[in-house]
């Protein structure tokens, strides 16, 4: 009876949409109530009667919650109603027991790998690797009739469906790798091409001498670096010498200007800007980088705040 | 060459440092009925580091998945106890996904999800279970279908639940003899399977919807000669209910302009961030609104139709 009752109960509060809310009273009401129903259908009379106790203090502040003057009361009345629930659960917890269900297991293993296998398949398709296709799609329907039926053989379906998903992971990660080499090479190169530069403009940035040769000698190793790790390691020893060279004003402003260039990019595409327009903003993209180069910040700086104003009101 | 050029524009300069990068903007966790939880965050990296570590919520962690804005899988190490190290080469947003064994542990009959971290997050709890406590105060609340969603404030949170709403208490002695009508579930096992059954059901619409994209690799085939519908944006909100307002404000927008738009355009008339309206269309996807199609370099969002691609 008590089985049916909490169906019952779990039945009706799921019916009643609990309301969306910023530690809303009302929501946090109705979450502390579904434990004291809970905890009403589940407490015995054997129960010891420090669970009564807490069952019957826990009521109090539920119903207090209600009666808040503000959201900050609300929220300790929930609370303690809460942690006096859970206490008294731990205690009706003592001589508990539960029972192991399998199907609940093997349908949360199986909804686990449905999912996952949906999140390898579409990169399957960006790395135009084949998709294990209607064996692991049979065996998938295999093991969803074999949980509806209770049957105890979806353990070895399910074993074998996170054997072929696992090699259809490892196929996707070898395409991804070579990709993935391709991708660190073309970093690599964007970097050294980076560093070339700072070390032609090394007088304009105050680049000491030094610190010149140990940018080319940097460069000529991330030139010459294959591996992806390799790279990165070089990558972040460059990105340490430039905190200690305090390259970063300079910096920041190419940033700022490549951003720029790109934004006026896409108004150009996107027709907000014209012909004439963009190739007026190009001009003063160059001339912001000839004040760069000279070392000029703060002017510099200037043409690209007047840019920028100007591209906002467009 | 879009994205040369936006590594370029990374990693040309060394600045912008102020940036929150690392930071999680949203976590979503979903607990399954038998504990184990599944992950998904956002990251924000800097796109002038060659490399970024990400922090998990577990030690115990598979099925470990990150793909950047362009839908490019990273390879990715494990860098500690509780972290993995992502080759980014000049990514700025990274989507993580993995299963996690270890923050929610069961005693007797009750089940505690346990976790303490520095932002806010969504937490799914299993269907059909009900919170007996729990140590924080939710920063908002709602359902989904048969599972409570909360939104978590950061810091430490322990949530205690229970999933098999039906209490023995020992000594369980079994039955003399078994009542002549007594041929439907007992007690525990009914209860249990109430709650597994949807889960087979969910499995095996996931599993349909693997199969239906699986052997539908262009899409739906168009219908010759049959006009579309038009499209109706509270069609789409009685459909997918719960959108938030500013997702239903791209969805009316999509709707009104043929229902489908280029996310390029949609930033551009809706005046949002990239980011922002990145995770916007990832978010309306996930709840079934709208279909993600990529083309060359951008993606088009479409109004996902009813009895549509999954």
């Amino acid at each position: 009876m008590r089985v049916y009752l909490a169906v019952a109960v779990l039945v009706a509060l799921a019916a009643v949409p609990l309301a969306a809310a910023d530690a809303d009273p009302v929501a946090l009401h109705k979450l502390a109530k579904q434990a004291q129903i809970q905890a009403q259908i589940q407490v015995d009379p054997a129960d010891p009667p420090r669970v009564h106790e807490l069952l019957a203090l826990g009521e109090v502040r539920v119903e207090a919650i209600l009666n808040s003057t503000d959201a900050e009361a609300a929220g300790e009345n929930f609370l303690a109603a809460m942690q006096m629930f859970s206490e008294a659960f731990q205690l009706m917890n003592e001589n508990g027991q539960e029972p192991e269900d399998d199907q609940i297991y093997y349908a949360a293993v199986l909804e686990r790998q449905a999912r996952y296998y949906g999140q390898l398949l579409e990169l399957a398709e960006t790395y135009g690797v084949e998709a294990p296709g209607e064996d692991l799609d049979a065996l998938f329907a295999q093991a969803t009739a074999q949980i509806e039926a209770g049957d105890p053989d979806v353990a070895a379906t399910l074993e074998r469906i996170n054997h072929m998903v696992g090699l259809f992971r490892e196929q996707i990660g070898a395409v991804a790798a070579q990709e993935d080499a391709e991708r660190a090479l073309e970093y690599a190169a964007l970097y050294v091409k980076h560093l070339e530069r700072l070390v032609d403009n090394a007088e304009e940035l105050n680049i000491p001498p030094d610190g010149v040769e140990l940018m080319l000698a940097i460069r000529d190793r991330l030139a010459a670096a294959t591996e992806p790790s390799e790279i990165i390691s070089i990558i972040n020893e460059i990105i340490t010498l430039k905190q200690d060279l305090d390259l970063v004003k300079a910096n920041q402003l190419e940033l700022w200007m490549r951003q720029t260039q790109t934004t006026a990019e896409q108004m150009l595409q996107q027709g907000v800007l014209d012909e004439i327009e963009y190739a007026a903003v190009k001009a003063t993209l160059d001339r912001f980088l000839e004040e760069l180069e000279a070392g000029d910040l703060d002017e510099a700086e200037t043409l690209l705040t007047r840019l920028n104003a100007w591209l906002s009101e467009q | 060459m879009v994205r040369l050029a936006a590594i370029l524009i990374a990693i040309v300069v060394w600045g912008a440092a102020e940036a929150s990068f690392g930071a999680l903007p949203h976590t979503e966790i979903t607990v399954y009925p038998d504990g184990l939880a599944h992950v998904t965050a956002q990251v924000e990296v800097d796109p002038q580091e060659p490399s970024f570590v990400v922090g998990l919520l577990g030690t115990a962690v598979d099925s470990f998945v990150a793909v950047d804005e362009d839908g490019v899988l990273l390879a990715a190490e494990r860098a500690g106890v509780s972290s993995m190290e992502l080759e980014t080469f000049g990514s700025g947003l990274v989507s993580i996904s993995y299963d996690v064994h270890d923050i929610v542990s069961k005693d007797g009959r009750i089940w505690t999800f346990s976790l303490d971290i520095d932002h806010e997050y969504t937490l799914l709890m299993p269907g059909g279970a009900v919170i007996v406590g729990m140590n924080a105060i939710p920063r908002n609340l709602d359902t989904v279908g048969e599972s409570v969603r909360l939104e978590m404030p950061s810091g430490p949170a322990e949530i205690s639940y229970i999933t098999n709403t039906a209490r023995s208490v020992e000594p369980v002695a079994p039955p003399a003899t078994p009542a002549p009508d007594d041929d439907g579930p007992s007690g525990d096992s009914g209860t249990l399977m109430l709650l597994a059954l949807p889960l087979a059901a969910g499995a095996v619409g996931a599993f349909l919807a693997i199969r239906a994209r699986s052997r539908r690799p262009g899409g739906p085939a168009p219908h010759i000669g049959e006009e579309p519908e038009p499209l109706d944006p509270e069609a789409v909100f009685a459909r997918v209910p719960g959108l938030r307002d500013e997702d239903k404000e791209i969805v009316r927008y999509i709707c009104e302009n043929g229902g489908e738009v280029s996310e390029s355009r949609l930033r551009k008339k809706l005046l949002r961030p990239r980011t922002s309206m990145w995770r916007a269309v990832q978010r309306l996807s996930r709840e079934g609104a709208v279909d993600i199609i990529k083309r060359d370099s951008h993606n088009q969002i479409r109004i996902r139709r009813e009895g549509g691609p999954q």
